[in-house]
């Protein structure tokens, strides 16, 4: 087996919290907690959970925003070094897109300008020329012709924007791009240009992704092998046509029987609605993390904190019950809605 | 035809040193007892500033508003501020997107949830806070009694979203303005606000008008979908049959820029450009210079009129596109 481009090892980043600093309430917020995974070259491994899953924060501990507390990442066989040279190296092999261009891009700068910037900072096409002819074949790849050179980011729309934040992750050759939710702030007609464009620059330039997304739909069409995550672990790993196909962890089945139908009358499919919301990840539940609002948890749940399959067989799932269920156990009594009275009972309300 | 809330050849503009912006251009449509219009588009289309200026919420000046906007026959527009806001406060009820920025940080959700029926209704302070009570247990509020004494930021998104619905419903409204309430929300909350919505409309008859800007999440929700394009309908007809048989080229566009569960290796559509700027909205139709099949001469100069292409399905296009949705791209 080669070596994948990515690889992380029981990856961990800890923050402290409250107490006034320096932990010393003690407390913690485990925002990633031991997870694996790996990313193979050219492909693109979908990394999707709610708010407060730790999606984000794998993103960011790779590139070394935040620094892992425990744990190792791999980049193309090497452990990341995170000193100021090693730091300085990463940043050309790896970058990052932001969800919201506007937060992203410097509105003093022109467009020119800040493509440009990573490649001054890293002293690459040195020289005026050079830098000028790689800044328009940038913004060529990425849809925008050297017109946009110097305007400046207020005068672009959203996905003007998100081309321009993808001109600049290009700009210095990375092999390892962080998509973290970058269509999310945009208009359906015009995600689907920025979904395209990137499968067309990974296809040309043979570049390996990881996709941060909180839609399920959206990751599907990117991603050739997904994680789902739920309070900083992975509750399962799978191909993309076998997660979507057949999912295997209650959770995952939660998320994908939420997702709205596209059409009317979709709903008639099998509806699972999960109840509550999800814990802290400074106080996790005990055992399995989604026990407290999992269909099908049992006492044991609780106490076993269910192990994720060795890395490599390609599917994985963090689930005692996980074979019980694929066999057909049905899930514990649904939940029942809580009643809304008749409308007489209302009168008496009002 | 006579609608509980209707607008009727709507329209908002909004002057500024740049121009004057075209925001709502003719907007008619109408929402009765028990049933969900949903109102579709993109940022920009219109599709809240329509049904928020109807309402009274938009301050004119700098808005200008022309054409009807009827609760129950009454034409809001015509009325005082005051009388407006008495009308607002009793019969419709507002939801919004972000919980956190239409709560008041500084009141507890007892005293925020007691104010419309006390000052509407001449409610009792006691009777009130009865009904907050037993309202925010059928939003499904845990510990409602406790909750009221809580403030906003004590309470999680989905929870405060939920507060949200059962302060709308205080004063008992008979129309239910949802402005893009799930789209903060995580994926397993929004289908449970969404359930919610449906359950609570299905026992007590409110007219909902649900603006957002995902045709997914209203395709099971709603009975008829509006959608908007440079501040005005493009298409409208009962959510079965715009799903079935998209007519206009735009709606059809945004079925099929979607990616759908399920089918990740069909190629999404894309719709060129973007949509224009209401100051300078191009002559003719307004989604001409994107549009796909443009070609008929008269696009670039008139306006294609909203017609009828099956009964009750509207369609604002010169063309008449195959059944078959997926030749959009």
């Amino acid at each position: 087996m080669s070596t994948p481009l990515l690889e992380a090892i029981d990856l961990q980043v800890h923050f402290p919290v409250g107490g006034g600093g320096l932990g010393r309430s003690g407390k913690v917020v485990r925002a990633v907690d031991g997870v694996s995974f790996r990313v193979e070259r050219g492909k693109t491994l979908g990394l999707v959970g709610e708010s407060g899953s730790g999606k984000s924060t794998i993103g960011l501990s790779i590139l070394g925003l935040e620094r892992p507390t425990g744990g190792r990442v791999l980049l193309d066989g090497a452990e990341l070094d995170f000193s100021r040279a090693g730091l300085r190296e990463l940043r050309t092999k790896a970058t990052m897109v932001f969800q919201d261009p506007n937060a992203s891009l410097n509105p003093r700068r022109s467009v020119g300008a800040s493509v440009r910037e990573p490649l001054e900072i890293h002293g690459l096409h040195r020289g005026r020329e050079a830098r000028k002819a790689r800044v328009g074949e940038l913004l060529d790849l990425v849809g925008l012709s050297t017109r946009f050179e110097d305007r400046y980011p207020h005068e672009l729309s959203g996905g003007q924007r998100q081309r321009v934040g993808i001109a600049r992750a290009l700009a210095c050759e990375p092999e390892l791009i962080i998509l973290d939710e970058p269509v999310s702030a945009l208009d359906v007609s015009v995600q689907s240009q920025i979904m395209n464009l990137l499968k067309r620059l990974q296809a040309e330039l043979g570049l390996t992704y990881l996709f941060i997304a909180h839609d399920l739909a959206v990751v599907e069409y990117m991603s050739h092998e997904v994680l789902v995550m739920y309070v900083g672990k992975i509750m399962e790993r799978a191909s993309r046509d076998s997660l979507y196909r057949s999912p295997r962890h209650p959770y995952t089945k939660a998320l994908l029987s939420a997702i709205p139908s596209a059409e009317p009358g979709g709903q008639e499919r099998e509806r699972m609605l999960i109840e509550g919301e999800i814990p802290s990840p400074i106080s996790p539940p005990s055992g399995c993390r989604f026990r407290t609002r999992c269909p099908w948890a049992v006492a044991e749940c609780a106490e076993v904190d269910p192990p994720l399959a060795a890395m490599d067989t390609s599917d994985a799932v963090a689930c005692i019950r996980a074979d019980e269920i694929a066999a057909g156990a049905p899930p514990n009594e649904a939940p029942t809605p809580p009643p809304i009275p008749s409308s007489e009972a209302r009168d008496e309300l009002s | 035809m006579s609608a509980l809330f209707e607008l009727a050849d709507f329209r908002v503009r909004i002057g500024s040193r740049q121009g004057v912006a075209e925001i709502v251009n003719g907007v008619d449509w109408g929402v009765d007892r028990g049933e969900t219009l949903a109102i579709v588009g993109e940022s920009g289309s219109g599709k809240s500033m329509s049904v928020l200026s109807a309402t009274g919420l938009v301050p004119s000046p700098p808005a200008r508003f022309e054409g009807q906007a009827r609760f129950d026959g009454q034409d809001l527009l015509t009325l005082d501020e005051k009388s407006r806001r008495s009308i607002r406060g009793r019969h419709i009820g507002f939801v919004f997107q972000e919980p956190m920025t239409s709560l008041n940080p500084l009141l507890t959700i007892g005293r925020q949830m007691t104010e419309a029926p006390r000052q509407h209704l001449d409610m009792p302070a006691e009777e009130a806070a009865r009904k907050a009570v037993e309202l925010l247990s059928l939003v499904g509020i845990p510990e409602p009694a406790q909750r009221m004494r809580a403030y906003p930021h004590q309470l999680s998104g989905g929870m405060r979203q939920r507060v949200m619905i059962a302060m709308a419903l205080m004063c008992d409204p008979e129309v239910l303005i949802a402005d893009e309430p799930t789209t903060a929300l995580d994926v397993t909350t929004q289908a449970q606000i969404l359930d919610l919505v449906k359950r609570l409309q299905e026992r007590f008859g409110m007219a909902v008008v649900w603006i957002t800007h995902d045709l997914g999440v209203v395709a099971d929700f709603a009975h008829r979908v509006a959608v908007m394009y440079a501040g005005r309908i493009v298409e409208e007809a009962s959510t079965k049959d715009l799903f079935a048989s998209p007519s206009h080229p735009y709606t059809r566009g945004l079925l099929t820029a979607r990616p759908r569960l399920g089918e990740p290796d069909v190629e999404l559509a894309t719709i060129p450009g973007v949509p224009p700027d209401p100051r300078r909205l191009p002559a003719g139709c307004s989604f001409w210079p994107r549009c796909p099949y443009r070609g008929d001469a008269r696009c670039e100069t008139e306006m294609p009129p909203l017609r009828e292409v099956a009964p009750g399905h509207l369609t604002r296009t010169f063309y008449e596109l195959e059944p078959d949705r997926g030749d959009a791209a």
